[in-house]
């Protein structure tokens, strides 16, 4: 009876939990523009987005199914058989054909998901892909530092070269160009250097769906890349064209604070902006 | 104690998932979330109650208190008492933004509040939807203001809403020390006000205290003394305001720093330390912090110096002329500071554009004065630029104590702040006497004016708190470090002596660097890739750890920049 009661009261807890969460959610929506304030995923904006995207939903929805099985035929065999306490345990041996269906129908989800991520990973992870079509690396634009509890930015400055008395810094705000000469969607990307100055951190930019580990001890060459076309779309009409940047990695107790913002410019834009750093970097303010 | 209460609980939890939940949420609902904004009030610091009870005036410490708080206010409701001659010179500190604020950055301070801090309100504003415009954070004077004078706007009838002409009595609106800028003309409409009460939104002292209390107080205190609970867990220790000096300023050595010196710590934050940008807040905002902290400097100051009035009278008491002199003195120091604003004029070299023969007689003579006697730099900073990480203790930064008497402090001493030296022989062994007992002092490094064990900078790192752009290391150099046993640089030193030193640090920490030691390595690897089976000996030294992100892994940099 107790095992009954506790089912449902953790059933009504899950609904009246979905309803408010239903109701915020509702609430956000309120809000002049709901990408703004989204619970949900903000709008991509990517070259690689539209392809991040598919993935999670594939994965999203297939584990949703599973899950909603899975755990309908727990509740249902609780529900159904549960035995009264005087009532004795019964051994049986189990069933082959039922552990081979459990075993075989996972296997092939795995197995559907590890094919279908692999190309996506390939293109955002492997260092060949940050290279041009003689084989040599593309330059990088600048370091991302991770430290407790901030993102810090360094650029090599106009000579392209770092440790170099022009490097300049930017504390909070990551700016980066949208490369809008370049037609070419592949040929967008901008690399960077990522590196952790304490312990771990994880740069995440929800926009252009990035996420990664910062690893003390690691320099990491990534890449990310504007779709400029589906950026005009969502951020045309705002006077604030930044997105956000977090730390997706719990890394102490001023977690909470590290964050940062991507300033996208078109290249003319960049180019000025980084002649202006120069000239606060050697300015006398 | 309500977690030992429900343990006895226990037995029946495990036959019970009720029972075990229901202990759960008990012990989370007796949790000790801490104090709120309600109970905080400011006390005096130690040392204020140290030096009260060595002259016997302990029971005096009501007074101290009370007087400050007629000065400043409290925690809840901080304020500057107004003074007359301030009267007189038409200043109100508590809307010291009003004047002191320049046009640019009230420029930025209002673009800010349009496209970030209220852009969902003004969003809702715009579009009519008066009644759903959200309550944002730490404005709590503007929301009281939006609540009570705009009611109409957002609980009345529609024919309100819009194009009526109303009038807006700025007298209700706020009080004296609240600051509303920009109130509509007569005429306006109720739109054209809310609008205007947003943009133009200066946060007030309360708010800004509230604002201070979320985020600065756990590690600042909440007198501002850097004694907040996160602060005993940091290294190096958050500021203590109290004694009204900052680090890294642009005014000269032991002087009040400025408005915008406060602002660019806020938007740089100290790299390295657990002060981090909070440059994710609107300008608005920061300047509004900046004005907090410089109440509780001020505060902190004043009570230092009404201590020293009150030890040094005979009869222990505070009369009214020493408490107004006092203030004003304090306040006048602050409101002043902008005047010893330095090294504006400088023309700073442009290394990137001298060729590398110049920067590297320039480096050569900066490294001949960093190792001379005149700027003295190698006896705190060690010979090879590490500073407190140098392996053999820099001649100055500490002080021989007799081991036997000395009464060591354990804190002072986790925090680094003793160092045993060995007596070595020609060969580099180490001495002992007849007993075979090692032969060494002990030395206690120099501490700052907060307490803090000096820890000179290690160039090497390529890390400057204060900030990395040359005329950062000019003004470091040139007038030294606020608090510090940095001295200002002497008069013999010339300027262009100054920036060669700058020259020498900045290629310390560049020959260091990890991005260029990355950079090093991928070419070299590249090479190899070329070579392919040929003599891939040549480029050896270019595998392994050298980009190693941790800043004690000095050896490590060292072998790998090398080549």
């Amino acid at each position: 009876m107790i095992m009954r009661i506790t089912i449902t009261l953790l059933m009504v807890a899950l609904l009246v939990l979905g309803i408010v969460s239903w109701a915020d959610y509702e609430f956000w929506l309120m809000a002049p523009s709901p990408s703004h304030y989204t619970w949900w995923w903000p709008e991509e904006m990517s070259t690689l987005g539209q392809r991040v995207d598919n993935l999670f939903w594939l994965i999203l929805v297939m584990v949703t199914v599973m899950f909603v099985i899975t755990m309908g035929a727990l509740i249902l065999a609780i529900w159904k058989f549960s035995a009264k306490r005087e009532d004795k345990a019964v051994f049986i041996h189990g069933s082959h054909k039922l552990e081979l269906l459990w075993t075989a129908i996972p296997a092939a989800m795995l197995l559907v998901i590890a094919f279908s991520q692999m190309s996506t990973f390939a293109a955002m992870q492997f260092d060949s892909s940050m290279q041009d079509e003689d084989g040599h690396d593309l330059p990088v634009l600048c370091e991302i530092w991770g430290s407790q509890f901030d993102w810090r930015f360094r650029y090599p400055g106009k000579d392209g070269r770092f440790g170099t008395n022009d490097d300049f810094e930017s504390a909070y705000e990551l700016v980066m160009p949208m490369r809008d000469t370049e037609k070419d969607q592949d040929k967008k990307m901008v690399v960077f250097l990522l590196r952790s100055r304490d312990v771990l951190h994880s740069f995440f930019v929800p926009h252009l769906r990035f996420k990664r580990d910062a690893v003390p001890g690691m320099t990491q060459r990534i890449w990310m890349a504007v779709d400029d076309e589906q950026m005009a779309e969502i951020m045309g009409g705002r006077e604030d064209k930044t997105f956000d940047i977090i730390c997706a990695e719990l890394c102490g107790w001023g977690h909470y604070k590290m964050s940062g913002r991507v300033r996208v410019l078109p290249d003319a834009e960049y180019e000025a902006w980084v002649e202006e750093m120069t000239a606060l970097q050697f300015g006398n303010s | 104690m309500a977690t030992q209460r429900l343990m006895c609980l226990r037995p029946l939890a495990q036959r019970n998932p009720i029972v075990l939940a229901g202990m759960l949420v008990g012990v989370f609902a007796s949790c000790d979330y801490g104090p709120g904004h309600a109970d905080l009030e400011f006390g005096l610091s130690e040392s204020t109650m140290a030096s009260l009870d060595e002259v016997g005036l302990a029971s005096s410490s009501p007074q101290v208190s009370g007087t400050l708080t007629t000065l400043f206010g409290t925690p809840q409701d901080p304020h500057f008492l107004i003074t007359t001659e301030m009267l007189d010179g038409d200043e109100n500190p508590n809307l010291s933004g009003d004047y002191e604020v320049s046009e640019e950055q009230w420029e930025i301070i209002v673009t800010d509040n349009r496209s970030r801090r209220f852009l969902r309100q003004l969003d809702l504003i715009k579009a009519g939807r008066y009644g759903v415009v959200p309550e944002p954070l730490y404005a709590g004077d503007l929301w009281a203001i939006w609540i009570s004078d705009f009611a109409p706007l957002h609980t009345g009838e529609p024919a309100e809403v819009g194009g009526t002409a109303v009038k807006v009595d700025p007298a209700s609106a706020f009080d004296e020390n609240l600051w509303v800028p920009g109130l509509p003309e007569d005429g306006a409409t109720w739109a054209e006000a809310a609008e205007l009460l947003f943009t133009n939104w200066y946060p007030s002292l309360r708010e800004s205290a509230e604002m201070y209390r979320v985020q600065c107080l756990h590690c600042h205190g909440v007198e501002g003394g850097g004694d907040g609970p996160t602060a005993e867990f940091l290294e190096p220790r958050p500021r203590d305001y109290r004694l009204g000096k900052f680090k890294w300023i642009a005014v000269d050595n032991g002087k009040r720093p400025r408005r915008q010196d406060l602002v660019n710590i806020l938007m740089q934050g100290s790299y390295t330390t657990a002060m981090p940008s909070f440059a994710r807040f609107s300008s608005g905002q920061l300047h509004g912090l900046v004005d907090y902290v410089r109440l509780l400097a001020m505060r902190g100051e004043t009570e230092a110096r009404l201590v020293l009035e009150m030890s040094d009278s005979d009869s222990g008491d505070l009369p009214l002329g020493t408490i107004e002199s006092t203030y004003t003195d304090v306040w006048t120091n602050w409101r002043d500071a902008d005047e010893n604003y330095v090294a504006a004029e400088v023309i700073v070299p442009r290394w990137d554009q001298m060729s590398v023969g110049e920067q590297m007689t320039r480096g050569e003579h900066g490294r001949e004065l960093f190792m001379g006697t005149l700027a003295n730099c190698f006896s705190c900073h060690g010979v090879d630029g590490r500073g407190a990480d140098a392996p053999t203790l820099p001649i100055s930064l500490a002080e021989v104590v007799d081991a036997d008497e000395h009464e060591i402090d354990p804190e002072y001493e986790a925090r680094g702040g003793y160092r045993w030296v060995e007596y070595k022989d020609a060969a580099g062994h180490i001495m002992k006497d007849e007993d075979g007992h090692v032969l060494r002092d002990l030395y206690r490094i120099k501490p700052d004016d907060w307490g803090n064990p000096s820890m000179p900078r290690n160039f090497t790192r390529s890390v400057f708190r204060g900030g990395s752009r040359p005329i950062d290391l000019y003004r470091r150099v040139k007038y030294g470090i606020n608090g510090t046993i940095m001295p200002a640089a002497v008069e013999e030193i010339s300027d262009e002596d100054i920036w060669d030193l700058v020259i020498y640090v900045r290629m310390l920490a560049n020959s260091h660097d990890l991005a260029r030691v990355y950079e090093h390595k991928q070419a070299a690897l590249a090479d190899r890739h070329a070579i392919e089976h040929g003599h891939s000996d040549s480029d050896d030294s270019s595998g392994g750890h050298s980009d190693d992100g941790d800043q004690h892994n000095d050896n490590n940099h060292n072998e790998a920049s090398g080549h």
